[in-house]
């Protein structure tokens, strides 16, 4: 017997709701970004629309450079939904702690992290909320697959890759405890993997001493 | 024929109430496919269609050799289906607007050519949407194409992955050749952006 066909939701953001629905043969995850009331109506559809295609399109460039995420299925511009291949596997958050890890997984899986995040910013996609959240192990290949590009920006600002490492940062060391030679096995890889990685990792020594905002002065 | 269904479309409830649970209501109407492969007749079908012969039954007509999986196909369908809905399609009838949306370019005429019927196309995949299509609707598809039917497990082996790279620029990925499911991912991701670009 089949159940009958429903959307169940699995996350609600402060910008998108996520749910997962039977898709054909598959499943999907569908990622809604809803209206905000607090906006005037006109700007928010276009913000909304603009946002919604943004996101399909870094996912989608990604994919092409050789980076796992999710497989675009369909966009839905006018209802401001994205329907999405819907990844099985662990989150390297849950991977992290289950406290199983071998120093030679734990060098793996620092290595495929700095890996991907340096063919990412080669394409100068920002993903803007980099969290051990927002990245799966794919069941079967365990391919690194970021998700997640809700807040993601295009700049080919050094500055802007090297806060969105320093937020990786953070986040690794407030959910993982004793986590920094990790992040740094993170970093070699990354500074490894592209040309401009050197250049990324120095101003991030800058970042880490002064904080994710610049000074707006002097 | 074979039959797919296609997949039923989500509708986010009110944003004053958002729920947990939320049905597909509409479910969408199944697709019927047939395949056939050394077709040798495909300038005169061609001909047939552009002239508007009444007896050539309501289909698309797809070069099978662009084709990697038939989820490309229901993605392809999935999509006129809502872009009919919204009254949002860019050609004039749906089965028309399934071959463009096969396309990565918003060019229709390129998308028509590219993917439809051409006199080089020597496999065609027949595509009809609706109902079980009637026994005199499946002899008029069998007596219009002159070539051997054969089973949709075969269309893997139609594929001509070249063009399909080439069409899709899936060329540029990390090591030259794709694998097929990584290709089929750029596939339909390249169709789910087109226009959006």
């Amino acid at each position: 017997m089949s159940l009958p066909p429903e959307a169940v939701l699995i996350k609600q953001g402060a910008e998108a709701r996520v749910y997962k629905i039977p898709f054909g043969a598959t499943t999907a995850i569908v990622k809604e970004r809803f209206r905000k009331t607090y906006r005037h109506p006109v700007l928010d559809e276009k913000l909304t629309a603009r946002r919604v295609i943004h996101e399909a399109r870094a996912l989608h460039r990604l994919r092409k450079a050789g980076v796992d995420t999710p497989t675009l299925y369909l966009l839905d511009a006018a209802k401001s939904l994205i329907y999405m291949e819907c990844v099985e596997g662990p989150t390297v958050r849950d991977y992290i702690n289950a406290g199983t890890l071998t120093s030679d997984q734990e060098t793996t899986l620092a290595e495929s992290i700095g890996k991907s995040l340096a063919t990412m910013h080669e394409l100068d996609i920002i993903h803007g909320d980099l969290t051990t959240s927002n990245m799966l192990l794919r069941e079967g290949s365990n391919a690194l697959t970021l998700i997640d590009f809700g807040l993601s920006t295009v700049s080919s600002m050094i500055e802007d890759k090297a806060v969105d490492l320093y937020v990786l940062e953070r986040a690794l060391i407030s959910t993982h405890p004793n986590s920094e030679p990790l992040f740094q096995l993170i970093l070699d890889s990354y500074a490894k993997h592209w040309k401009d990685g050197k250049a990324v990792q120095r101003k991030h020594d800058e970042v880490r001493r002064r904080g994710r905002k610049r000074t707006a002065f002097g | 024929m074979t039959m797919y269904s296609l997949p039923a479309l989500f509708n986010p409830p009110p944003a004053d109430s958002p729920v947990a649970k939320v049905p597909l209501s509409n479910p969408s109407p199944p697709i019927h496919l047939s395949l056939f492969r050394n077709v040798t007749n495909t300038s005169e079908i061609r001909k047939r269609i552009i002239s508007g012969d009444k007896t050539v039954p309501e289909c698309a007509l797809i070069n099978a050799a662009t084709i990697l999986e038939v989820f490309q196909i229901q993605m392809a369908c999935t999509k006129a289906l809502l872009l009919q809905q919204q009254n949002a399609m860019r050609t004039r009838s749906l089965y028309s607007e399934i071959l463009f949306n096969l396309s990565p370019s918003s060019n229709i005429n390129d998308s028509l050519k590219q993917f439809g019927v051409s006199d080089s196309s020597t496999s065609l995949l027949v595509v009809m949407l609706g109902p079980e299509p009637s026994n005199e609707v499946k002899s008029r598809v069998s007596s219009l194409i002159a070539g051997e039917q054969v089973g949709l497990e075969v269309l893997p082996t139609l594929t001509d992955l070249p063009l399909v790279s080439k069409i899709y620029k899936a060329a540029n990925g990390p090591k030259g050749s794709l694998e097929r499911g990584q290709l089929l991912a750029i596939v339909v991701g390249a169709m789910a952006l087109k226009g959006h670009t």
